[in-house]
C-alpha cells in the first residue's frame, strides 16, 4: 500500500443533538444525541470504489455528507489528499469542493423544478467563483451532458420532461462538470427500475475510468455493492463492524450482521430461497444505542461478553477488519454449517 | 350469489390444481356435467335487472378470480388511455402469482382494479373480472363493497401511508373487525341509523367520525390481539396501544397485513409490500406472506418491480409491459427458460458478480408513458430482437408449452 490515500477518515464522530421538550429542560436533563457516525475510520484510495453498506438509520448517508463537510463533524478527521478538511473554514474549502462531489438519491427532488438543465448542470461551476459566459458554459454542459449519455440539445429542458433515470444522469453530469476527483453517490439508484439501474450503474463505472474518478458508494443494496465496489465497509448504528476487500466481505464474511445482509439478498434465478434467520430484530435507535456490541440484540451468537464490552476493529487477515469478539469462532461455525 | 365461506373447501392439490376440480359445499353452487355452475340466487331475488349480475358459466374451481379482457382506461386531457390493455390473468387458489415489471408498466393499476379501488369517475374498464362467480365489473359500485376485505384485501407499498397517524394501531385494527362482525346488517340495509356501536362506515365519513373507536377497540381487543399475533408482532398488547409512528417500517406492514386478512379473504393483493422496507425486514416479510398462505389456504397476487423478491416466493409469474402480460410461467420454468427478451432483460439487469467478472446487461431505452405505446408489440423498439414483423403486428399471449405463454413472434405469436 504505497499509494497515499485520496480521503482518510479518522475517528469521525457526528452527533445531532435531539431537541428537548421543555420538561426536560426545566429538568435539567443530560441532553440526548443521536449518534449518527460514532468513531469511524477508513479510507477511499484513488480511483477506488469504497462501498458502504447498512441498514436504513444506520448513519451512512451522515457519513457521506460528514465526510464532504456538507455538515460539520462533531469530532474526528477527514484528510483530502492529506490536507485536513475537518476544520477548514468554508472560504477555503470552496476551492476545494470542486474536487469533491456528490450524487444524491431522489434525482427528482435534487434537481431544481423551475431551473432549465444548462442551469443546474452548469451551478457547481458558478458556485466555485468560475466566470465564464455563456457560450463557453454551454459547450461545457454540452461536454458533461454527452459523458453522461444524453443529447445537448436537452439542456434548454426543465427536469420534468425526463424520466427517472435520466433525470438521475443529469445529477450526475452536474456532479463531473468539474472534473472532480471524488464523488459520494447516496444511493443513486435504489429510486430507479430494475434496467435503468443497470444502465446508470454502467454509465458510473465508464465515468470512473474515464475521469479517473473515486467513488464512496453509499447503499443499502448488498448486490450493487458488490457489483460495483473494491473494497466494502459494512455500517451498523454509526459504526463500521467490517472493512475488507469485496471479495473477502462477499465470500468470507467475519461479522455476524454482513452475513445478516448477505443472507437477505434474493437474487432472481430458479432456486432462490428466503433464508429463515433466527434474529427477529430490528435496528436499534441511534439516540440510545446498545452497551457494549450494538449487534448484541439481533446477533444470534452474542456472549455476556457482548452486552459490556464494545469490541474494536481489529484485523483478522490482510486488510481484512471486523468488530466482532467472537469473529474467528463465528467463522469456524459458519463452516462447519 | 355465492361467497365461498372460507374453509369449506376440498383442496384437492395445493399448487397445480388446474386439471382437478375442487367442489366447493356452497348451497347455491350446482353441478351439472362436471362442471359448476352458479344457481344464481339473485337472478332469483330480481328476477328482472338483477341476473346479469350473475355469470351462468363455468367457474373454474381452481383459480380464485379470472381476469379475461381487462381494459383499464384513466380519464385524461388526451381522452382515455389504456394502463391494462386486454389482460387475461387467473389466479389459482392457495397459490403466490407474482406480477412483475417496472414501474408504469399498469401492475397496480390491475391489482387496485381486481377490487375496483380505483375512482370510478375517472376510470373506465371493459372486460370481465369473475370471482365467486360475479362478474366484480358488472355489480353497482355499492355491492363490490362485499367483496372488499372478505374476497380480495389489499396491502399497500407504504405502511407509514395507509395508516391513520392520530389513531392508535388497536383502534384502527378494531374498525376492520367491527366491518366484519357488522357485515351482514350492513348488507340488509338493516341499520340505517348511525349507532356507535354498530360500525357503518364503509365509505361514510360523517358515521366513522362519530363512531367511537376506543369503544369500539375494546369490544374487540382479544381479536385484534389475536390478529396482531398471526402476523408475528411480538407484545400485542403493548403494540395495539401504540400510534402508528412507534412502529418501525416492517411492523407496520405486518398490521397492515393484520387488517387484510381480518376477514381471511380468497386473495391477498400485496402492492409492492416490501418496496419501502429494509432488506433484512423484506425476508421476514415475504417470509410471513409465505406462512400465511399456506396456513389459510390464500392466495396472494404479489406485485413487485424486483425480480428477486419474486423469486423466493412466488408459485407463478406474470411479467408485464406497458400494459400488457408478455410472459407467464411458473417460477421454476420462468428462471430456467426465459422467452421473451424483456423477461430476459430484466433479468440481466440484476448485477450478478462482481464488475471485473460479470457481464451487467441492460435494456436501453425507457418505459414507454401512458398511451403512447408503440405500434405492433410495445417492446420492439426496446429489443434487440426486433424484425420487420414486431413494429407492424400485435402478438398476442399463446401457449408454448405446458404451463408457459409468451407475446412474441420470436416464439409463435
Amino acid at each position: 500500500m504505497t499509494e497515499a490515500p485520496l480521503i482518510q477518515v479518522v475517528e469521525l464522530v457526528k452527533h445531532f443533538p435531539v431537541r428537548a421538550g421543555i420538561s426536560a429542560k426545566l429538568l435539567r436533563k443530560k441532553p440526548l444525541y443521536v449518534h449518527a457516525v460514532d468513531g469511524v475510520s477508513f479510507d477511499v484510495k484513488s480511483k477506488e470504489t469504497f462501498a458502504v453498506v447498512g441498514e436504513s438509520g444506520s448513519g451512512k448517508s451522515t457519513l457521506g455528507l460528514t465526510i464532504l463537510r456538507l455538515t460539520k463533524p462533531t469530532s474526528g478527521k477527514i484528510l483530502f489528499e492529506g490536507q485536513a478538511i475537518s476544520s477548514l473554514p468554508e472560504r477555503q474549502l470552496r476551492k476545494l469542493r470542486k474536487d469533491m462531489q456528490i450524487v444524491f438519491q431522489d434525482p427528482s427532488s435534487s434537481l431544481d423544478p423551475r431551473k432549465r438543465i444548462i442551469d443546474s448542470v452548469a451551478e457547481p461551476l458558478r458556485a466555485g467563483g468560475e466566470k465564464k459566459d455563456r457560450s463557453e458554459v454551454k459547450i461545457i454542459v454540452a461536454e458533461a451532458l454527452r459523458a453522461v449519455g444524453l443529447s445537448e440539445s436537452q439542456m434548454n429542458q426543465l427536469p420534468h420532461q425526463f424520466s427517472g433515470g435520466q433525470r438521475q444522469r443529469i445529477s450526475i453530469a452536474r456532479a463531473i462538470i468539474q472534473r472532480p476527483k471524488f464523488i459520494v453517490l447516496d444511493e443513486p439508484t435504489s429510486s430507479l427500475d430494475a434496467s435503468v439501474q443497470s444502465q446508470i450503474l454502467l454509465l458510473l463505472q465508464q465515468l470512473q475510468s474515464e475521469f479517473n474518478l473515486s467513488y464512496l458508494l453509499i447503499t443499502h443494496n448488498m448486490s450493487v455493492a458488490r457489483y460495483m465496489a473494491d473494497r466494502i465497509g459494512v455500517m451498523y448504528v454509526g459504526k463500521l463492524v467490517e472493512i475488507g476487500s469485496n471479495t473477502d466481505i462477499i465470500e468470507k464474511p467475519l461479522h455476524p450482521y454482513t452475513q445478516l445482509l448477505l443472507s437477505s439478498v434474493l437474487e432472481p434465478s430458479a432456486d432462490t430461497k428466503l433464508k429463515h434467520s433466527e434474529e427477529e430484530g430490528e435496528i436499534p435507535s441511534p439516540v440510545k444505542p446498545p452497551e457494549g456490541c450494538r449487534f448484541n440484540t439481533r446477533c444470534p451468537y452474542a456472549k455476556e461478553r457482548c452486552f459490556t464490552i464494545d469490541p474494536e476493529l481489529r484485523q483478522l487477515e490482510t486488510a481484512h477488519f471486523v468488530a466482532c469478539h467472537f469473529a474467528e469462532e463465528v467463522q469456524s461455525l459458519r463452516r462447519n454449517s | 350469489m355465492c361467497r365461498f365461506p372460507f374453509g369449506s373447501f376440498q383442496v384437492t392439490d395445493n399448487r397445480h390444481s388446474s386439471g382437478h376440480r375442487i367442489y366447493a359445499y356452497c348451497d347455491d353452487l350446482d353441478e351439472r356435467d362436471g362442471r359448476i355452475y352458479t344457481k344464481g340466487k339473485n337472478s332469483e331475488r330480481s328476477p328482472k335487472g338483477g341476473a346479469k349480475s350473475v355469470l351462468q358459466q363455468e367457474i373454474s374451481a381452481a383459480s380464485i378470480i379470472t381476469v379475461s379482457n381487462l381494459t383499464v382506461s384513466y380519464r385524461t386531457f388526451r381522452g382515455y388511455l389504456k394502463a391494462v390493455d386486454e389482460v387475461d390473468l387467473e389466479i389459482e387458489r392457495s397459490n403466490i402469482h407474482a406480477l412483475v415489471g417496472e414501474s408504469g408498466c399498469g401492475k397496480s393499476t390491475l391489482g387496485l382494479a381486481l377490487s375496483r379501488l380505483l375512482p370510478e369517475k375517472r376510470v373506465q374498464y371493459t372486460g370481465k373480472i369473475i370471482c365467486s362467480g360475479t362478474d366484480l365489473l358488472s355489480i353497482k359500485e355499492k355491492e363490490i363493497e362485499k367483496f372488499r376485505g372478505t374476497e380480495i384485501a389489499t396491502v399497500f407499498q407504504e405502511p407509514m401511508t395507509s395508516l391513520n397517524p392520530v389513531y392508535r394501531i388497536g383502534e384502527q385494527m378494531a374498525e376492520a373487525l367491527g366491518v366484519k362482525s357488522h357485515r351482514d346488517l350492513l348488507y340488509n340495509g338493516s341499520i340505517p341509523k348511525p349507532n356507535p356501536t354498530h360500525l357503518v362506515g364503509v365509505g361514510d365519513d360523517s358515521i366513522l367520525v362519530r363512531m367511537r373507536r376506543k369503544g369500539l377497540y375494546r369490544q374487540f381487543a382479544d381479536d385484534v390481539h389475536e390478529l396482531l399475533g398471526k402476523v408475528k408482532i411480538p407484545n400485542p398488547e403493548r403494540v395495539a396501544n401504540m400510534y402508528p409512528h412507534e412502529l418501525s417500517g416492517g411492523m407496520k406492514q405486518r398490521v397492515m397485513i393484520a387488517m387484510a386478512i381480518a376477514e381471511k379473504p380468497s386473495l391477498l393483493v400485496a402492492d409492492e409490500p416490501t418496496t419501502a422496507l429494509d432488506v433484512t425486514t423484506q425476508s421476514r416479510i415475504l417470509e410471513l406472506i409465505g406462512s400465511l398462505k399456506n396456513d389459510y389456504g390464500m392466495s396472494v397476487l404479489l406485485i413487485a418491480h424486483d425480480l428477486g423478491v419474486v423469486s423466493a416466493v412466488a408459485d407463478k409469474i406474470s411479467v408485464m409491459y406497458a400494459g400488457k402480460i408478455v410472459e407467464e410461467a411458473p417460477t421454476r420454468e420462468l428462471f430456467n427458460n426465459p422467452l421473451h427478451p424483456y423477461t430476459v432483460g430484466l433479468m440481466g439487469s440484476f448485477p450478478k458478480g462482481r464488475k471485473d467478472n460479470s457481464i451487467l446487461k441492460t435494456i436501453p431505452g425507457v418505459v414507454p408513458q401512458l398511451g403512447r405505446y408503440p405500434s405492433g408489440c410495445r417492446f420492439h423498439p426496446r429489443c434487440e430482437k426486433a424484425f420487420d414483423r414486431c413494429p407492424n403486428e400485435i402478438p398476442r399471449l399463446i401457449q408454448v408449452s405446458d404451463k408457459h405463454k409468451v407475446a412474441c413472434y420470436l416464439h409463435g405469436g
